[in-house]
């Protein structure tokens, strides 16, 4: 054993005869390579992700007269006015919007993450006569394309009276959230060791307890990344949402923002100011999430 | 044997009764309904007509004009989204200051919804919107263009806000790709004496196969079938350049309201998807090392 790393060879570095390695022109041209390779690419990817929203940050706050000037925008405000955002809340119930939005989002995700959690769990864990071909169609249903789900369900929907109500967009939602999260889940169950659970069972607990003492708790941050992938999906849905719904009371966000732009005028200022109240809160409400996100999805990922 | 899967069963029955009911059981009424001519303005007129109205597709112009500007818009986000989403992996894969922050930022579009990106490219795009404001000044054109009112540059400006709205995707599964790769390949090919780009092309590219194919894949399947952003950006104008196969099924069922043909539409694009995913995986599959 000794000799055998005695007689390892050092790894020879070649020396570059006019160049060394701390001269200080190659310590320019790295940097030089470095900037254009690492943070130039940074920069200009920061720069087109925030730009549309500064712009529109910037229009909000400009009379419509200058949004509409024949002159071009420029970056100074010449007439600073908070006018769009005083119509904006006076001729738009954004508060009932959201309202809805939020139960609607709650309620699919607590009914998309609970049965997700079931489903995840068995399809992780319990072998059984019909698993793949279960497993396969949960994958499925997630490639069905929205349009075809769409006109049966409105159909169905008329029929039973759940258009225009919560009870309909939840259980529409639960449409892709279901497949979605129980993919999600169980690749976060495949990633628990299996001797946890089986140490329980050996002490006692039968399926169905192991799964509420053992599984469960351990995946805690996995149940809290796919419940917040459901909250933002069920949030940002639109068409669903346009087409079962026609009463501007039962509006969801999306649904009322997109209401603004109507085909004959058009209110620049006012659609500036509406664009800005509804994303604004979400970007910096995600820059608070997005940590959980992205390790949940990470992990689940890396491992399925 | 059921009494011993009994919990399994269980366990799965509340998802499982649900993606019944909202999905496979609309998915088999709407392939039902493409059999049957339903007007919905006149309820009173069904009958049964058989494949005619696949007939009808194929005749229709529109259709075809549909069937490639759909492919057309899909290929146009997807390749963007990669791209930008590639380059966005590898700059959130190094070591900056302020990296969290950073991957923070670069993953916002991921966050706003698709609706309110196009109702915020829509007024970008305007007369007196960014785009036209920086291109003026800049010199690159004379004066404003109608971005999305031109039939040439509309589905180019969506397959912009697309990518926009869809690159964290990528970046989000390409960096969790990229995380799994050996760090001993790296440093093999750093004894080599490989440069950047053919680590790049020989040691990174490659072990993100299986990472690109499904992500490319979901996103191809999404993208086609999505309509949210061409709906608020043009409904599918300026006269029919922007409507994708999606977008004809989803304006033939809710704006003239034939919805036995427009379920006809419904069912090719979900036996498109599946042809092209059977395709795709097949062509994966046969260039697979293992």
């Amino acid at each position: 054993m000794i000799d055998m790393i005695e007689t390892r060879a050092p790894i020879e570095t070649p020396i570059h005869p006019i160049i060394s390695r701390r001269s200080p022109g190659r310590i320019v041209r790295r940097t030089v390579i470095r900037f254009c390779t690492v943070y130039l690419p940074t920069i200009l990817l920061i720069l087109f992700v925030i730009t549309p929203f500064l712009w529109m940050l910037l229009g909000s706050f400009k009379t419509n007269i200058e949004l509409m000037s024949s002159q071009g925008q420029t970056l100074w405000i010449k007439e600073p006015t908070l006018d769009n955002y005083v119509r904006l809340f006076h001729d738009y119930p954004f508060a009932r919007f959201f309202l809805n939005s939020t139960i609607v989002a709650t309620g699919t995700t607590m009914i998309a993450v609970s049965f997700s959690a079931f489903a995840g769990y068995s399809l992780s864990r319990f072998s059984f006569p019909g698993r793949t071909v279960i497993g396969v169609a949960f994958l499925v249903t997630q490639m069905l394309p929205g349009v075809a789900i769409l006109i049966a369900l409105y159909i169905q929907f008329r029929d039973f009276g759940l258009l225009n109500n919560y009870a309909g967009l939840i259980i529409g939602y639960n449409a892709f959230s279901i497949p979605f999260c129980t993919w999600m889940l169980r690749g976060f169950f495949d990633s628990i060791p299996r001797e946890l659970e089986e140490a329980a069972l050996i002490d006692g607990c039968n399926r169905v307890t192991s799964f509420f003492s053992v599984a469960l708790p351990l995946t805690l941050p996995g149940l809290l990344a796919t419940g917040i992938f459901a909250f933002i999906l069920a949030w940002h849905e639109f068409v669903f949402a346009v087409t079962m719904i026609n009463d501007t009371k039962m509006f969801t966000l999306t649904v009322g923002i997109a209401s603004m732009k109507s085909i004959n005028i058009i209110d620049w200022g006012l659609l500036n100011a509406g664009v800005v109240v509804t994303t604004i809160p979400l970007v910096i409400l995600f820059a608070f999430v997005q940590r959980y996100l992205i390790q949940g999805l990470t992990a689940g990922a890396v491992k399925g | 044997m059921l009494r011993k899967n009994a919990v399994a069963y269980l366990f799965l029955l509340p998802a499982c009764v649900s993606i019944l009911f909202v999905d496979f059981v609309p998915m088999i009424y709407g392939v039902r309904l493409s059999f049957y001519v339903k007007n919905i303005f006149r309820p009173d007129y069904q009958p049964f007509v058989g494949l005619q109205q696949y007939r009808q597709l194929i005749e229709d112009p529109l259709f075809i004009r549909s069937f490639l500007q759909g492919w057309y818009w899909t290929i146009g986000s997807v390749i963007g989204s990669f791209v930008v989403g590639m380059v966005a992996a590898i700059v959130m894969n190094q070591r900056l200051p302020a990296r969290g922050l950073i991957r923070g930022i670069i993953l916002i579009p991921w966050v706003v919804p698709s609706a309110l990106a196009a109702m915020m490219f829509a007024l970008l795009l305007t007369s007196v919107g960014l785009v036209n404001t920086v291109l003026t000044n800049l010199g690159v054109i004379h004066d404003w263009h109608p971005w999305l009112s031109d039939p040439r540059t509309a589905m180019p400006a969506l397959i912009l806000t697309n990518t926009w709205k869809g690159f964290p995707f990528f970046a989000v599964m390409l960096l969790a790709g990229m995380q799994a790769i050996p760090v001993e390949l790296y440093e093999a090919s750093r004894i080599d004496g490989a440069t950047a780009w053919q680590t790049f092309w020989y040691v990174t590219l490659p072990s993100l196969r299986s990472t690109i194919m499904i992500s490319t894949l979901l996103s191809t399947i999404w993208t086609f079938s999505s309509i949210d952003l061409i709906y608020i950006m043009t409904s599918g104008g300026p006269f029919y350049a922007t409507f994708t196969l999606a977008m004809f099924a989803y304006v033939t069922a809710f704006g003239t309201g034939q919805m036995g043909y427009a379920a006809a539409a419904s069912v090719v694009v979900a036996l498109i998807l599946m042809i092209f995913t059977a395709i795709y995986l097949y062509a994966y599959l046969r260039h697979s090392d293992a």
